[in-house]
């Protein structure tokens, strides 16, 4: 048996772009108990991926596992994972988010802010408007590097949203 | 269109030809060859002939990308699966580590796809023994660990850092 650590020897940016496939809590589940290299290693990662589904029960359960809650995560976990820098935090390559059944516009602005902070390049956010503001669009609808989407949201909760200018790819769906 | 041949030379003196238009897939050689073309090929320190004739391979394979055939694109996904099917991990690291210095975009996400795809699903004493990686916590620092991570997300956050101290 070879005993080589080749994985672990690989510089920092290689190791991101193996990563950048994963979604964030599988990332965490998967290295950061591998060695002690690992342990912080998704701290800089700067790929996030995060699916909010049925956090109540997440959130209610502290103590118990957060396994079982495999992919999905709580708006906390999603809090901690931005602003858990002492420095503010790496610049992002891509941010990623799908919350259908959002309900907090000013929490999810907040992330906005934060992700634009980090200079993100890249960002996909998939919610569900409730049916009253949605009802001219498709079902769903994505938008490639460029803006013109947010110009059919009357809704005023999500006019921040025009503030993504600066991100190089920018995908926005929803879902009915 | 031209065909000039440009000619690249491994760590161990091997000499590979490839026409200009593969070659400069990869940006780290067509830099190289921008200024003045070496007499005696490019020469690439960092990779062996084992490697570089793999390199080769796939920079021949993908200097006529299909825009829009999506047949052609399958053959060639095809063909990119089957290229790296029988590669074993030593020579997979060596190509990511050759594809990153020689700055072939192509061949790094399609090695780093290979490597993510290869831990899909593992537990992580799996990943550990599937890349010989030595599991360096005492028995105390682990269980502390897996006690914080399922704590979730009131401590999971990176601003804990005596877990950055005290293992010393």
């Amino acid at each position: 048996m070879r005993g080589e650590d080749r994985l672990s020897d690989l510089p920092d940016h290689i190791l991101h772009h193996i990563f950048s496939s994963f979604a964030t809590k599988d990332l965490i589940t998967t290295t950061c108990l591998l060695s002690k290299k690992w342990q912080h290693f998704w701290v800089s990662h700067p790929y996030l991926d995060l699916h909010i589904e049925n956090y109540n029960f997440v959130d209610s359960n502290s103590d118990s596992n957060i396994d079982d809650a495999g992919s999905r995560c709580s708006p906390k976990f999603v809090d901690k994972s931005l602003y858990g820098h002492s420095r503010g935090g790496t610049d992002l390559e891509r941010f990623s988010l799908r919350w259908l059944d959002c309900s907090e516009g000013p929490r999810l602005k907040s992330w906005i802010v934060k992700v634009m902070n980090r200079k993100v390049k890249e960002v996909e956010i998939v919610l569900r408007l409730d049916g009253t503001h949605n009802s001219g669009q498709s079902v769903c609808e994505r938008v490639f590097g460029q803006l013109s989407v947010f110009n059919k949201w009357e809704d005023s909760r999500y006019k921040f949203l025009k503030g993504l200018n600066g991100a190089r790819n920018l995908a926005l769906g929803t879902v009915q | 269109m031209s065909t000039k041949k440009i000619t690249l030379l491994s760590s161990d003196n091997e000499l590979f030809t490839v026409d200009e238009e593969a070659a400069n897939q990869s940006l780290t050689i067509k830099h190289l060859i921008e200024d003045t073309e070496p007499e005696n090929g490019v020469p690439l320190p960092q990779v062996h002939s084992k490697i570089l004739a793999k390199v080769t391979e796939y920079l021949i394979k993908h200097a006529n990308e299909p825009d829009n055939d999506a047949a052609a694109k399958e053959e060639l996904k095809n063909w990119d699966d089957k290229f790296l099917e029988k590669v074993n991990h030593e020579t997979l690291f060596d190509l990511i580590l050759a594809a990153n210095y020689l700055d072939i975009k192509g061949l790094l996400d399609l090695t780093c796809q290979t490597v993510a795809d290869l831990m899909n699903g593992m537990s992580v004493v799996e990943v550990r023994k599937l890349f010989n990686i030595v599991n360096d916590f005492t028995p105390e620092d682990e269980a502390e660990v897996r006690k914080r991570r399922k704590r979730g997300t009131k401590t999971i956050g990176p601003s804990n850092d005596q877990a950055n101290q005290s293992n010393h």
